[in-house]
């Protein structure tokens, strides 16, 4: 998240949408608790009425995926009832008390001018630049005009001299664009106007008719939450995968984010876009590039077209301003860790080495849901099968157990058998006919391991070992390095097809010759390759570790796999002792009086608490709210009560306050407009691939054109007519995930025994299901038993003016476990459709029937 | 027993001469059969059962007497509590299944009418108590109106604490009444107990002999069983007569 | 140590179950290891009740009406430690027993003889009793020790310390009592008209005081709890025992010694004449088998002596 669990405090009012946080991160709530107390609001935005909305002061049901028709809804009313009426008295110099122009104008890119080429149309529900025939957009009409350009000075001396420096592969720099703005944002072509057209749309009888809740309800949400635009002000969204696990999750994310920067909530104490991670290390898993489109710390990995080559990389990925013209040097060190000594410039660091994603229009997507696919047609033969439980937890997963039967082999390292483990076991399964051979390797679990946690307000934290692994049972890195050591004996024995990748990768990460996280930790927080030796000696450490990631340099002399945590395990004078370096600290004190409690453990980038904090302060440096303050111009230099996100000392030199508050985009102003997706500019509306509608209430696509999966047979669409109960899914606190660790502890299984699907009393009575009966619910991808919870928290919605149930299940149980199991598998039911920037599958709305068991 | 002396016909004395030389002279004693082995024994094992399980009980009637003798000694006497519970419970159960006729024979005498003699009796009662020396009382059939009336409340309270016993250890293992009826069932037990104790206590005082009036009854349930003809005359005056004029189950022994 | 409690403030509570879980965890309390044994009860309140293993449960009652549509109000059911505590007042084996100190109301399970008094007489409905044995003769009773050991050592109960909404605080009870007070104020202010204040006064006042989101009986608390009537009778029957044995040995006592000295005559029977005979003089001393004719008066005074010197022999 942009901002930290303790930051929650700030805020004045609270708006979770999408999550659950009193259920689903119940630590969460010492803080929210806080700011209620404070006197802030709270409003909760979810198709039923959460553990969150008790707590809660406002409640305001939605229909699963419609999240931005009501965002879209709120943009509307931000725009009529706060921007229309009072730009014309800001321009004019007039002080504005409910809405904070300045941070609109020179924060975000409201009055930048489109290209003239800009266009949607709702007609066909789709923006400019569609190509009917790949099924794809092209963003170029989404970018900016151009004011004029400049170039980087390179020269002896120069900012940019570093780019031609000895030992740097050879790149073009980018070209400094600058925009065309409009300052009155009275241009039709400025974002400001093109956003207030787009949304003109959302009026709030059409929200309502989309979503389901009453007009009332709507508008007290609305006026609440867009008080916050006031300048000091702060409104923090609280989001999960109830946003993201959409067919246009990422877009739900922006809709998030453009409606807190129209609030001007971002980079404040008590805004920001909070992501609750749902797994204690999953901001970690996202860090270090343990999603397929991403290389660890957020950097790009190489593809077959546009990042074909290291040059293409460095050109097409270095931006011209900000702090990502610094990418050059993020990758070289990132290569520098990977491939150690043979990583040279002539080998272009061994660039080449690394696999290229298949980028052309048309290329197979190899992401999770597809993952499955490709099983099924027999191109993936096998598969590590690392700490997640597919067969349980994939989108489809009765598709998943039967593709994973297709393997040739299969190997799962959990702690306890899972569904994966066991997938054969299933009771649909004919083990009979499965040629699938299965290896368990049994993994420590986390208390009995030393290592690095990472939590949703990016503070990472090192955890010493608290008990012995059982059994056979080993730390997943002693698991990787006993696979390493053998794969490469045969591949130095036999050769093979393509050893160069292997045998050239450095794994070295030993401390008196056994695999440690130690030297794993000076690899991640980077080190002068001169003076540095990983596989190392415990009495005599030899390693130069970067203080931070502002010392990492692109002509090889620095290592660094992943820069963002640079900074983290700095102190050379100890470099093996977990306990002296910044992610060990315990100090507890908060010398801000506003939570950041900078001396806990590390926050990255940087040990930054709160992102984007330049735009805590007005463009003369002065914070908005004097209580709440980040960073602060004193007239001769910054004070800075947050470690600042920007550039406040140049060679030495304090730099005076300017309008570059997200130093993080090459415009250095946020986005309300952004060329970077693949489905659109601006977030649109698009019902869920099954939805209750025969169309579209808002524009002319059902869909979103760009959706993932939609040419798989396994998806099976379903139709209203057969299917007419919306459904989304959901986890309970006492359970987590697919419950392979909490089902084996019986006080957990003991506290909710099952998994169930929750019904309003109305389609109880409907259905004749009365409580302690069995329901059936089930659609064209299977068919599954679960308990009900009948509940007056479950109400059907008026939608397009009729009655919609909607039902929730959640996911816990299945057939693996000591204490508490399930014959069928919820995530039977759901589609494995995805989001097109993320991958990520439509876990939270489908439609099923349902019937008394 | 009546007081005398009452004047009888002259032939008649002289057959009551006669009667007492022969009975003299043959050295014989007459006794007369009052309650069988199986009488006996079921009394004895459920008098004894009742009175463990009253010490028994004490100790979780009594806190401090609870408290002082810690929880081992506690735990002995719980499950022997439960343990001699079930001999309380079984023995008369298993005896009265045996012999139905002797069951028959004691509920028809607890229920048998009050005639004159009976409820004098019963008024003379407790003066008599404390002065037996003074008072004669009337005579008596098999079983005395009072020992009618006490016997009757140990047969109610024993019968009560063995059915709410049952549903203590029931309700507490097997099934769940709900706490408001294992409160009553609690409560009935302890009404049980609080009438055992008193109707117990006079009955082992008056039927053990402590009362002096009383001597040698003891011998009637924890003897032979048999009661001699003055000491049956005396208690239960209508009774004897008839047996002895019976004769069936009449003993006589050489003395 | 001044008086302790608990507060539990429903409004901060989001129901996660930590405070259960932690007490199973914390007090050793097994939860059963059968495959799927445990029960779901068609709602979040898992298990349904207290029982011989669970000495704390969540409740999750679910109302019409409020500013939300819905109201969903948690509840904690476990022992309240009243300071009237009827339970420790009628346990017969000290189990159960007020601690002077804290106020809590301590279990000592060792010494507990399985009578159940304690559960019949909670107006609360909170020991539970299991008993497992043949004879029934391992015999727990469960109820929540306010963690008395952990509080001597200076610590808050296990519940209290994993509360992370911070529904549970824990310090001395007047303090709670301050704190609760507010906190209605607040929820009334917020627009929470039936938030109420539980515990000052109930039994003598509770050692869990409660602020109650919506009202008493929404968050499933009980309205002026009385002690079980049945325990009074229970409390009756002991001391009626106690004096009514008594007062039987002190009558026996003096029957014994008025008949010290008792002695009567020896007699037998002749079915010939229907005599029954004194031995020792020949004297009939009945004859037939009539029904007495003396009335009672005449019985008791005939042979006193102040009445007749001759007497009895």
């Amino acid at each position: 998240m942009t901002t930290h669990w303790c930051d929650f405090q700030n805020a004045d009012v609270v708006m979770n949408i999408g999550s659950n946080s009193a259920e689903n991160h119940p630590v969460s709530s010492k803080w929210l608790n806080r700011a209620h107390e404070r006197g802030a609001k709270w409003i909760v935005v979810d198709p039923r009425y959460t553990r969150t909305a008790e707590v809660a002061d406002i409640y305001c049901p939605i229909r699963s995926g419609t999240d931005i028709a009501f965002y879209g809804g709120m943009y509307r009313y931000i725009i009529e009832n706060l921007i229309e009426p009072n730009l014309a008295r800001h321009l004019a110099g007039e002080k504005v008390e409910e809405y904070n122009f300045e941070y609109l104008l020179n924060y975000t890119n409201a009055s930048y001018l489109l290209n003239e080429g800009y266009e949607f149309d709702p007609e066909t529900g789709l923006f400019s630049g569609w190509d009917e025939e790949t099924g794809s957009y092209s963003a170029a009409s989404w970018h900016y005009q151009v004011e004029s350009e400049s170039e980087w000075d390179t020269s002896a001396g120069g900012a940019y001299a570093w780019a031609v420096g000895e030992g740097v592969p050879e790149f073009t720099p980018p070209v400094v664009e600058h925009p065309k703005r409009d300052m009155t944002l009275s241009d039709p072509m400025c974002v400001y106007q093109q956003l207030k057209r787009h949304y003109s749309r959302y009026d709030m009888d059409t929200v309502c008719r989309i979503c389901g809740m009453d007009k009332g309800t709507l508008e007290l949400v609305y006026s609440t939450y867009a008080s916050t635009a006031a300048p000091g002000k702060a409104g923090a969204i609280l989001y999960a995968l109830g946003q993201t696990q959409h067919t246009y999750g990422a877009q739900n994310t922006r809709a998030m984010s453009v409606l807190q920067l129209l609030l001007g909530n971002v980079g404040v104490p008590g805004g920001g876009v909070a992501a609750l991670r749902g797994e204690p290390n999953v901001q970690g898993a996202t860090d270090m590039g343990m999603l397929v489109n991403e290389h660890p710390a957020y950097l790009k990995w190489p593809n077959t077209t546009a990042r074909a080559t290291l040059r293409k990389w460095l050109e097409g990925e270095t931006y011209s301003d900000g702090y990502y013209t610094n990418k050059p040097k993020f990758l070289i060190s990132s290569l520098k860790e990977w491939f150690g000594d043979a990583a040279t410039l002539d080998n272009d660091y061994g660039y080449d080495w690394w696999p290229k994603v298949p980028s052309a229009v048309g290329d197979q997507d190899y992401t999770h849901i597809s993952t499955f696919e490709l099983m099924s047609q027999g191109v993936i033969k096998g598969y590590f099968n690392w700490g997640m439980n597919p067969c349980h937890s994939a989108p489809n997963a009765g598709n998943a157990r039967r593709s994973m039967a297709n393997l040739d082999w299969l190997v799962v390292v959990d702690q306890v058998l899972t569904e994966a483990a066991t997938f054969w076991k299933a009771p649909d399964m004919e083990p009979a006919e499965i040629d699938t051979e299965v290896y368990f390797l049994p993994c420590a679990l986390i208390y009995e391991k030393p290592g690095i946690i990472l939590n949703s307000g990016r503070w990472l934290q090192y955890r010493f070992k608290a008990v012995e692994p059982w059994g056979e049972a080993k730390p997943d890195y002693e698991i990787v390095d006993m696979l390493w050591r053998e794969i490469v004996a045969l591949y130095e024995a036999e050769g093979g097809a393509n050893p160069d990748p292997i045998l050239n990768t450095k794994w070295d990460y030993y401390v008196d010759g056994k695999i440690d996280p130690r030297p794993v930790a000076w690899a991640l927080n980077g080190y002068r390759v001169a003076g540095t030796e990983c596989d190392t000696s415990a009495d005599d450490p030899k390693v130069d570790l970067l203080s931070g990631y502002s010392e990492l340099a692109a002509d090889g002399t620095t290592a660094c796999a992943t820069w963002i945590y640079s900074g983290f395990w700095n102190n050379n004078d100890a470099p093996l002792d977990p306990a002296e370096q910044p992610i060990a600290r315990r100090d507890n004190t908060d010398e801000s009086g506003l939570g950041l409690y900078s001396n806990w453990a590390y926050s990255w980038p940087n040990n930054r608490r709160i992102l984007y904090n330049r735009a805590s302060a007005d463009t003369e440096g002065r914070p908005w709210s004097a209580e709440k303050t980040l960073v602060e111009w004193t007239g001769s230099e910054w004070n800075q009560v947050d470690v600042g996100d920007f550039t406040a000392v140049s060679n030495g030199v304090p730099v005076p306050p300017n309008n570059n508050a997200f130093f993080m985009l090459w415009e250095q102003n946020a986005r309300l407009e952004s060329y970077g997706m693949v489905d659109g500019p601006l977030p649109e509306h698009y019902e869920p691939f099954e939805t209750p509608l025969s169309k579209n209430i808002v524009n002319g696509s059902l869909n979103n054109p760009v959706f993932l999966g939609k040419d798989y047979e396994s998806t099976k669409h379903g139709t209203a007519a057969d299917y007419p109960i919306v459904a989304t899914t959901y986890s309970v606190t006492e359970q987590w995930q697919t419950g392979s660790q909490t089902r084996m502890c019986p006080a957990l299984v003991e506290a909710m025994p099952a998994q169930f699907i929750e019904i309003s009393e109305e389609l109880a009575a409907e259905k004749g299901i009365s409580r302690g009966d069995k329901v059936r619910v089930w659609n064209n991808r299977g068919s599954v038993v679960v308990d009900v919870v009948i509940t007056k928290r479950m109400k059907p919605l008026t939608v397009d003016g009729g009655m919609q149930h909607l039902v929730g299940l959640t996911h816990h149980y299945g057939w693996a476990g000591a204490f508490g199991t399930s014959e069928t598998l919820v995530n039977d039911l759901t589609p494995n459709v995805g989001d097109p920037n993320s991958q990520t599958p439509e876990f939270k709305a489908f439609l099923v029937n349902i019937e008394k068991a | 027993m009546s007081n005398g002396p009452v004047r009888v016909s002259a032939e008649d004395m002289a057959l009551n001469k006669a009667f007492l030389k022969m009975m003299s002279e043959g050295k014989v004693e007459r006794f007369i059969k009052r309650h069988s082995l199986q009488a006996r024994l079921t009394h004895g094992i459920t008098a004894m059962s009742c009175i463990w399980l009253c010490l028994s009980g004490l100790f979780v009637f009594v806190p401090a007497l609870t408290q002082a003798a810690g929880p081992d000694a506690v735990l002995f006497m719980r499950m022997s509590h439960r343990v001699i519970g079930v001999v309380f419970v079984a023995v008369p159960l298993v005896s009265g299944l045996l012999a139905p006729k002797g069951v028959a024979h004691v509920f028809k005498n607890l229920f048998t009418k009050w005639d004159s003699d009976d409820k004098k009796w019963m008024k003379l009662f407790f003066p008599y108590l404390f002065m037996a020396k003074w008072i004669h009382m009337p005579d008596q059939h098999e079983v005395k109106s009072g020992q009618r009336f006490a016997d009757g409340m140990l047969w109610f309270a024993g019968a009560l604490m063995g059915v709410t016993g049952i549903l203590l250890v029931v309700g507490s293992s097997w099934a769940d009444f709900g706490m408001a009826a294992h409160g009553a069932i609690l409560l009935l037990h302890d009404i049980g107990f609080f009438l055992i104790a008193i109707f117990a206590m006079a009955h082992m005082f008056l039927g053990s002999g402590i009362f002096q009036p009383y001597r040698g009854l003891a011998k009637l349930m924890f003897g032979n069983g048999m009661v001699s003809e003055s000491d049956a005359l005396y208690h239960w005056g209508h009774w004897a007569r008839e047996e002895i004029a019976l004769g069936e189950n009449v003993v006589e022994k050489r003395r | 140590m001044a008086e302790k409690a608990i507060l539990f403030d429903s409004s901060f509570c989001t129901g996660c179950h930590g405070c259960q879980i932690a007490c199973k965890c914390w007090n050793n309390l097994p939860s059963p290891t059968g495959l799927n044994e445990s029960g779901f009860s068609g709602t979040h309140q898992n298990p349904p009740d207290l029982n011989g293993h669970t000495r704390l449960i969540m409740t999750y009652n679910e109302l019409e009406g409020g500013s939300k549509g819905v109201m969903w109000a948690f509840g904690r059911r476990a022992c309240r430690h009243c300071s009237d505590a009827p339970c420790a007042g009628i346990c017969p084996s000290g189990a159960l027993r007020k601690d002077e100190e804290t106020g809590m109301v301590a279990v000592e399970r060792s010494k507990c003889v399985g009578c159940q008094y304690c559960s019949t007489a909670c107006p609360f409905d909170v020991p539970r009793y299991e008993a497992s044995g043949p004879l029934g003769q391992v015999t727990i009773v469960e109820k929540c020790t306010g963690c008395v050991d952990r509080i001597r050592q200076g610590m808050a109960p296990a519940c209290v310390t994993t509360c992370q909404p911070g529904a549970l605080r824990f310090g001395d009870r007047e303090e709670m009592l301050e704190v609760a007070r507010e906190r209605v104020e607040v929820l009334k202010g917020r627009g929470y008209e039936d938030a109420v204040l539980y515990g000052e006064n109930e039994m003598g006042g509770l050692h869990v005081i409660y602020v109650l989101k919506y009202g008493v009986e929404a968050h499933g608390q009980v309205p002026n709890p009385q002690a079980s009537p049945m325990a009074d009778l229970v409390g009756i029957m002991k001391p009626l025992t106690a004096v009514g044995a008594g007062a039987a040995v002190l009558g026996f006592a003096a029957m014994f010694g008025l008949g010290v000295g008792y002695k009567r005559k020896k007699l037998a029977y002749n079915p010939e004449t229907g005599d029954t005979i004194d031995v020792e003089t020949g004297e009939v001393v009945k004859h037939g088998d009539g029904q007495d004719e003396q009335s009672v008066k005449e019985h008791i005074f005939e042979n006193l002596p102040v009445r007749k010197g001759d007497g009895h022999e």
